[in-house]
């Protein structure tokens, strides 16, 4: 009996103890607010001087600098089409920014019957915005305020990457060539296409894309070692995490593994010949968000980790990966109570979490 | 009155079901133009699912619109007189549509899938207009003798 009660015990113990452990692995940072009272905040990114730029989907570009929102926005922004999930959406720092001071902006344009994802560029001097250019209309146009996609990466090259949303009533333009919903493009930062694109030369096929069959593209990045990392909604279940390679079909929506909101099956399939099957999918969902790929000095234990901010799982999530396989994640942030709308690394390796809400909060993790 | 609450039910159930099979096969009809093939086992197993899958949803839709619908319908007949059967009809036909096309209003997507092309939305109007008329001939006698004793 007595041998009985030490063995559970000491099961007991050992349980508490690797809990322990893994509580203090998991808080080993500590969270500070930098700023507050945004409206619903969306992206943000890091200047070399160490102003940070964050956009809020109303429609505006803040700047954080000291450690201190500044009260006025950045002047010369684009009128953006604010409605449903339309808005400003996400703010990219050229890689040459130090010689063009070129930053790139995605938002909604239009109004409620004719609406469509834009991107622009232009130099961001001081607080206002010059030599503002168009490079990109997602054509055609929608009725919907919704599924706008609206991430953007740069690759290796120098190219940009962008995402675009199928517009959620018209999902089935994913499959079509002919339209640039639904799809990852890619495009010079001059508003050219690159000769090298999957689809050039096709008199089927928008030269822009890059790949097709995305729902919802909620982030992209291009990893240390080349890798173009994406992320998209699913509808209720099947939220995707993809590794985007050009001219490949991802499936959406003659395959998925979410089912409509209103119940009904969207396809009775999971996988098809010619379609690419997702690295890892959630369901139920999660709401990905944002993404980065953490290759900072702070957190030397996450670095070639993938970090996913989750909007209605209220996490972000941090991806260990094997290559190209996800062989582990762990559920962050739970205390912040928050729907996480995007998740980057810093210039000194600080992680930024923006929460989703209109007095939305940019926070900054450090090591304690 | 019970009768007239289960020959109403009764008819919202019917375009239920009626929309959920070709809601079904619209999307389904979608899927076979990626140039995947459905066998018929997928298609009976899609569309078994869809009905329940959709039931709540379709039935609070359908419900509601035909209720609205239908009391219009009713005063319609009493105000302007003609054949109950058509005044039905003509409300289960547009009544879902308009209902679906308010929800897009302030939603902004539209909640039947089938129902985003207008073909499909025509489907629909179909379906629901069978309502309609399974209500006007359930209800036909009763009606029929309150007008008699108005």
């Amino acid at each position: 009996m007595r041998k009985t009660i030490l063995r559970v015990t000491s099961v007991f113990l050992t349980i508490a103890l690797l809990i322990m452990a893994g509580v203090t692995a998991a808080a080993d940072y500590k969270v500070k607010v930098v700023a507050r009272n945004l409206e619903y905040p969306w992206s943000i990114a890091f200047l070399p001087n160490g102003e940070l730029l964050v956009t809020e989907r109303a429609g505006r570009l803040r700047m954080i600098r000291n450690g201190e929102l500044i009260e006025y926005s950045v002047n010369e922004v684009p009128k953006v089409y604010v409605h449903g999930q339309g808005g400003l959406f996400d703010v990219l720092v050229d890689l040459d920014f130090q010689d063009n001071g070129r930053i790139f902006l995605s938002y909604a344009a239009g109004d409620r019957s004719s609406n469509a994802l834009h991107v622009i560029s232009a130099r961001l001097k001081g607080a206002t915005l010059y030599d503002v250019k168009n490079i990109l209309t997602v054509t055609p146009d929608k009725n919907t305020p919704h599924h706008y996609g609206g991430r953007m990466a740069m690759m290796m090259d120098g190219t940009l990457l962008v995402t675009s949303g199928d517009g959620f009533d018209f999902r089935e333009q994913a499959q079509s060539l002919d339209s640039l919903l639904g799809k990852v493009l890619r495009i010079n930062t001059d508003g050219s296409i690159p000769h090298d694109n999957p689809f050039v030369g096709r008199s089927d096929a928008r030269p822009e894309i890059f790949s097709y069959g995305n729902r919802n593209p909620q982030a992209i990045l291009v990893s240390q070692n080349g890798i173009v990392w994406e992320h998209e909604h699913g509808p209720k279940g099947g939220d995707e995490l993809n590794i985007i390679n050009p001219g490949i079909n991802y499936g959406w929506p003659a395959i998925t593994y979410g089912m409509d909101y209103s119940g009904a099956f969207i396809s009775p399939f999971t996988s098809a010949k010619g379609m690419r099957q997702p690295i890892i999918y959630w369901t139920p969902s999660i709401a990905p968000a944002g993404m980065m790929e953490y290759q900072g000095q702070a957190f030397p234990q996450w670095r070639g980790n993938l970090f996913v901010a989750a909007l209605a799982e209220k996490t972000v999530r941090r991806l260990t990966l094997n290559g190209r396989a996800v062989v582990d994640q762990e559920i962050m942030f739970t205390e912040l109570d928050a729907r996480f709308r995007d998740v980057r690394v810093g210039p000194d390796g600080a992680i930024y979490l923006l929460t989703d809400s209109d007095s939305g909060i940019v926070y900054k993790v450090v090591p304690k | 009155m019970m009768k007239m609450i289960a020959f109403f039910l009764i008819a919202v159930v019917d375009a239920a079901i009626l929309t959920s099979i070709v809601s079904t096969q619209l999307v389904l009809a979608d899927v076979t133009s990626f140039g995947l093939t459905v066998s018929f086992g997928d298609r009976l197993q899609t569309t078994l699912h869809d009905l329940l899958g959709l039931a709540v949803p379709l039935l609070l839709l359908i419900g509601l619109c035909f209720l609205i619908a239908f009391f219009i319908a009713r005063r319609a007949i009493r105000i302007v007189g003609g054949s109950r059967m058509i005044w039905y009809m003509a409300a289960g036909f547009m009544s879902v549509p308009a209902g679906i096309i308010v929800i897009k209003f302030f939603m902004g997507g539209t909640l039947l899938a089938s129902a985003r092309t207008p073909l499909g939305m025509l489907l629909v109007a179909c379906c629901c207009m069978a309502g309609g008329w399974v209500y006007a001939y359930l209800t036909a006698r009763f009606e029929n003798r309150e007008s008699a004793d108005a």
